[in-house]
């Protein structure tokens, strides 16, 4: 068992194998050895730690990315893997996108590879057959191009 | 928190699950996304999807085998060929918007020259130039050079460039390319005796920069007289062969003996078939050279012969027979690669065969040569990849759907008869009523052509029935579809890799018409076809010996 305490102070005791999917973790424990010290993880707040433990030990038992893959994966596979998302993993990023953004940071800090790349397949899930304007809708994007540059970009990126 | 405040590294791996209209979109919206759109890294993942289901020029795509990094490109490059190829897969498929009247659009129609009027042959090269070989002995050579814009205002017809006219009739010619000279050869045969067969060479680097018709332009390289009449069956520039036919197989001869020692001057025949019966009902439809192989494609049959004297070890019949009766053929160029390790050569080649009553046929061909000193024979791989039916019942509607979950949907033998596809996985009971009506009021192909590169392919469809005549186009897809955002878990372990997604399965090749003319007139009949790949110019050859260019 690993004790974890998020920055809001809330103390969660996990199993050993779903708190090593985070590859920090992975690495504290390892610098520190066997020891009964709760292990701090300053950039993530209790209610996205509940998401992100939720997605952690659903996928425990999952074969683990490795870079070798790259080598002998068929490149329909590959495709396969970096498009494709399970029922349970669309509900799961059915979240408003404040907490979508905040679980992607967190996994970028804990470093758990998958989660930060099914998390932004859901992102980018949101932005596939957009258009400019409602893509800016969707994610209360300010529009900072002068009128000359707004211009410019547009013609250059029009498709005809 | 907002998109916009992730951190750059985040936004990259967002931006790479993107396709580029979804990227050329996002990046209009401010100043942060555009800088995150503008990292190489995106375009260099993106082209790499796309090489591998669109063509792309020659020096391109060898200077990407050479290094998958591209050093010498820069990013905006990069980008701008990504997006282009990705503006030309969009029009490639979309119907070809043909205006009337004085404006034309996008089609030319080139009237016969006079004198000249039946059509033997049409061909494009390079993406540019069209070469129409007429049978009273004349021969044009035009130049479509496709603008690097789509602006239909654009005055851009394909302009006469170059005509050879003998006043002798031409019963057979081929051509072949020299790309590193940027030379085509072209070997014309004589029907009447004296039975000569001219060989020429045409520098089309020089072409392009001259004004005006050439006629000098073809540069006679070779005269070669024939005791009797042989058709040419192919010819092999960069190996100065020429290959002819003889009434049991072919003869190859070498045409250019000055840079050869005498010794290889001589004439070599192949024959593939005893002079029996089987010869009249197994033909050869056509002959084409395949890495360093000679491919003999039968009725029936399709062969690798080995026409190098200097092999150490007798080459083993290779041969595949098909259980279909094809009358045309069309290739690809070959393509080969060496399995570092192995040193085992490959070579693939896309071939679409059209069988009358049946339909298109695209077969996938790999040859692999192991080293001499291997103790393995070279095999020969034949694969079913798709299928355009003429006729009932051909192929499963729900082929495409369930070539994700089945290894093989259909053996490569393909057999008509429905009971016997060997390995058909597909066990549901063919039930579409509404395809079947479909594919009954299919009529015959008059004519097709698959590009160099077998990313890309054309048929020319009369319809049973009707006066009308289509051109269809064929391409190849994407993997998956990056929109298709499917339930159902993925086995991250791995349990749909098949090792190579074009080989694995034989999916139906829909309907995809781009044009089609009406007309009563049988001199407007479409009796040749050709394309550039890369830029998508159609160019069809009509029964008048008039040719129409379809531009994107």
């Amino acid at each position: 068992m690993v004790i974890l305490i998020t920055s809001d102070n809330v103390k969660y005791v996990v199993e050993k194998d779903v708190a090593e999917l985070s590859v920090l973790v992975k690495n504290m424990l390892e610098d520190i050895g066997p020891s009964d010290e709760p292990i701090p993880l300053h950039n993530v707040t209790s209610t996205v730690f509940n998401k992100v433990l939720e997605y952690c030990i659903y996928h425990r038992n999952d074969p683990p990315p490795s870079d070798d893959d790259e080598g002998c994966a068929s490149p329909l596979h590959k495709y396969l893997a970096s498009h494709i998302c399970s029922e349970w993993d669309q509900r799961f990023f059915d979240v408003d996108q404040a907490l979508l953004f905040d679980i992607i940071l967190a996994a970028n800090y804990l470093d758990i590879k998958t989660l930060l790349d099914d998390a932004c397949k859901a992102v980018a899930h949101l932005i596939q057959g957009k258009s400019t304007e409602e893509i800016r809708g969707i994610f209360n994007i300010v529009n900072d191009f002068t009128p000359e540059e707004e211009a410019r970009v547009k013609k250059e990126n029009v498709s005809s | 928190m907002l998109l916009v405040d992730l951190p750059p590294e985040v936004l990259l791996v967002i931006i790479n699950r993107l396709d580029i209209p979804d990227v050329l979109n996002i990046r209009q919206t401010c100043r942060t996304l555009f800088h995150a759109t503008c990292d190489r890294a995106i375009w260099m993942s993106l082209l790499e999807e796309q090489t591998t289901y669109l063509p792309f020029a020659s020096e391109v795509l060898e200077d990407y085998q050479h290094d998958n990094n591209l050093p010498d490109y820069s990013t905006s490059s990069i980008e701008a060929l990504v997006v282009k190829a990705c503006r030309i897969e969009e029009k490639w498929a979309a119907p070809r918007r043909v205006h009337t009247g004085s404006h034309n659009g996008k089609l030319h129609i080139i009237k016969r020259d006079d004198g000249a009027t039946k059509l033997l042959g049409l061909e494009m090269v390079f993406d540019r130039w069209i070469l129409a070989v007429y049978f009273e002995g004349a021969v044009c050579l035009y130049d479509a050079k496709p603008s690097d814009d789509f602006d239909a205002s654009r005055e851009d017809m394909p302009i006469l460039r170059a005509f050879l006219a003998k006043g002798v009739p031409y019963m057979s010619y081929a051509i072949s390319l020299d790309p590193s000279e940027n030379t085509l050869f072209l070997a014309l045969a004589h029907p009447k005796s004296p039975h000569i067969i001219e060989i020429f060479g045409i520098n089309l680097g020089l072409l392009s920069l001259e004004q005006g018709v050439s006629t000098s332009i073809f540069r006679l390289m070779h005269t070669i007289t024939l005791p009797t009449y042989k058709n040419i069956k192919a010819l092999n520039a960069a190996e100065r062969l020429l290959v002819l036919s003889l009434p049991t197989g072919v003869e190859l001869l070498p045409w250019d003996t000055s840079s050869r020692d005498a010794k290889s001057g001589k004439a070599q025949s192949i024959i593939v078939q005893n002079e029996d019966l089987e010869s009249l009902v197994d033909g050869i439809v056509a002959t084409t050279f395949f890495g360093t192989y000679l491919l003999i494609f039968r009725t029936h049959t399709l062969s690798i012969h080995d026409h190098n004297d200097a092999s150490e070890r007798p080459f083993p019949s290779l041969k595949h027979t098909f259980a279909l009766t094809f009358r045309q053929v069309s290739f690809s160029a070959p393509s080969e690669s060496m399995n570092p390790a192995s040193k085992v050569m490959t070579y693939t080649m896309s071939i679409f065969a059209y069988d009358v009553i049946q339909g298109l046929f695209h077969y996938t061909i790999r040859l692999l040569v192991p080293p001499s000193s291997s103790e393995l024979p070279p095999s020969l791989d034949v694969h079913l990849t798709g299928v355009y039916p003429l006729a009932v019942g051909i192929v499963q509607p729900s082929a495409l759907h369930t070539a994700l979950t089945t290894t093989s949907t259909y053996y490569s033998n393909f057999s008509p008869r429905g009971h016997s596809m060997s390995s058909a996985t597909v066990t549901s009971p063919y039930d579409s009523p509404t395809s079947d009506v479909e594919y009954a009021s299919r009529g015959f192909l008059s004519a097709h052509c698959v590009g160099p590169q077998a990313k890309r392919a054309i048929w020319v469809e009369r319809k049973r029935s009707s006066t009308s005549r289509e051109v269809h186009v064929w391409n190849r897809h994407k993997p998956w579809d990056k929109r298709i955002y499917v339930s159902g878990h993925l086995d991250r372990g791995g349990k749909v890799a098949e090792d190579d997604p074009t080989l694995s399965s034989t999916v139906e090749m829909k309907r995809q018409v781009v044009y089609s003319l009406d007309s009563y007139d049988l001199r407007d009949d479409i009796n040749f076809c050709a394309f550039g790949e890369i830029y998508g110019t159609i160019v069809l050859g009509h029964r008048s010996g008039d040719l129409s260019v379809l531009k994107l």
